[in-house]
């Protein structure tokens, strides 16, 4: 269970790195003011910034979706699967 | 000599019987807090374990040796060094990748809109911008009696007092909040507390009515306390049974 866990934050934290890169170049005009990485990314100039823009969601939900995948939904199935081996016995 | 002949066994107490405690022997406040409750059922499921061990330990020919603990040459100065290498290289990746912006020098002669301290002490600035539920003790003229800013000073000693009395009230005997239900509520609320008067510090990021922030502080604490008491309650039995499922595993009954 502590590896589920450390599976999950390890690639939390990945995510929030490279959303942090990505969406700190490409979706935040500035650092003064308050909406910060989440403001709409500006029309790429080429195929590297089209990359770049996608990649800053993609950390996104590796962010999001990584620690939901170890922490809830893999356990979930295990309990699951647990559940219904202790009914059938 | 008083020693009678029949044992070998060397008395270093003075023929006495009295011993003076060592390491093992469990002090004061060991045996007291250890003395109700589910921190005492925890407690003895453990000794007893233990107690076996140390008896087959006892029994058999093996030759344990105490480790304490690793050198700190080398052992503990090489990870140390990794991780502290880990944080410097990120620290410098972050500001290379995203360096900060140079903005204009800041002017010493205007204060700006929006003042803020350091976002750890947020929670003491909210406690300034209480105004609204103060008590307005106002005499002639409409000028009151006790401004805001005293009560908002006030408030940290409403606060530093309840943080000071906590100790007084609750010895710490419990090892996991399972065992005491309550102290973990109030621990929660504490918590969220702080959270919910950092966020009305920062009022203006909010975009709804002040005075359903302003409930908010004071409501979301409670509701929390109420949701980690009813939680941690319900799981005191799991937990009860979590600890005899293991206990049977590892030493079946004969």
């Amino acid at each position: 269970m502590a590896d589920e866990f450390m599976k999950g934050f390890a690639i939390s934290m990945v995510g929030a790195l490279g959303w942090f890169f990505f969406a700190g170049w490409y979706r935040t005009p500035s650092f003064e003011q308050i909406q910060q990485l989440t403001v709409e990314p500006p029309e790429p100039n080429g195929i590297y910034d089209a990359v770049a823009i996608f990649a800053s969601d993609l950390f996104f939900w590796l962010m999001v979706l990584g620690p939901l995948t170890f922490w809830v939904i893999i356990p979930a199935l295990r309990e699951l699967r647990r559940s219904r081996a202790d009914a059938s016995n | 000599m008083t020693e009678s002949d029949d044992t070998t066994e060397i008395r270093t107490d003075g023929g006495t019987g009295i011993v003076p405690p060592d390491d093992e022997t469990p002090d004061w406040t060991e045996r007291k807090e250890r003395s109700r409750g589910l921190s005492r059922l925890t407690y003895e499921y453990f000794e007893r374990s233990r107690r076996e061990d140390q008896d087959l330990r006892q029994e058999s020919d093996y030759v344990e040796r105490d480790v304490l603990g690793f050198p700190t040459w080398p052992h503990e100065t090489i990870r140390n060094l990794a991780i502290t290498s880990f944080f410097v290289g990120i620290i410098i990746l972050v500001a290379a990748a995203l360096p900060p912006e140079f903005m204009d020098p800041a002017n010493p002669n205007s204060t700006p809109a929006i003042i803020l301290p350091d976002w750890y002490l947020y929670w003491s600035f909210g406690l300034l911008k209480l105004n609204p539920i103060n008590p307005e003790l106002a005499v002639l003229g409409g000028e009151k009696v006790l401004s805001d800013q005293f009560y908002g000073v006030a408030a940290h000693g409403v606060i530093f007092g309840i943080l000071a009395l906590v100790p007084f009230l609750n010895k710490g005997s419990a090892r996991r909040p399972v065992e005491q239900p309550f102290w973990s509520a109030v621990g929660v609320a504490g918590v969220v507390l702080s959270f919910t008067l950092a966020a009305l510090a920062i009022q203006n990021f909010f975009p709804f009515e002040l005075k359903l922030l302003l409930t908010l502080t004071f409501t979301l604490p409670i509701v929390a306390a109420i949701l980690t008491y009813a939680v941690l309650k319900t799981m005191r039995e799991g937990y009860m049974y979590d600890l005899n499922k293991r206990y049977y595993r590892l030493r079946p009954p004969k």
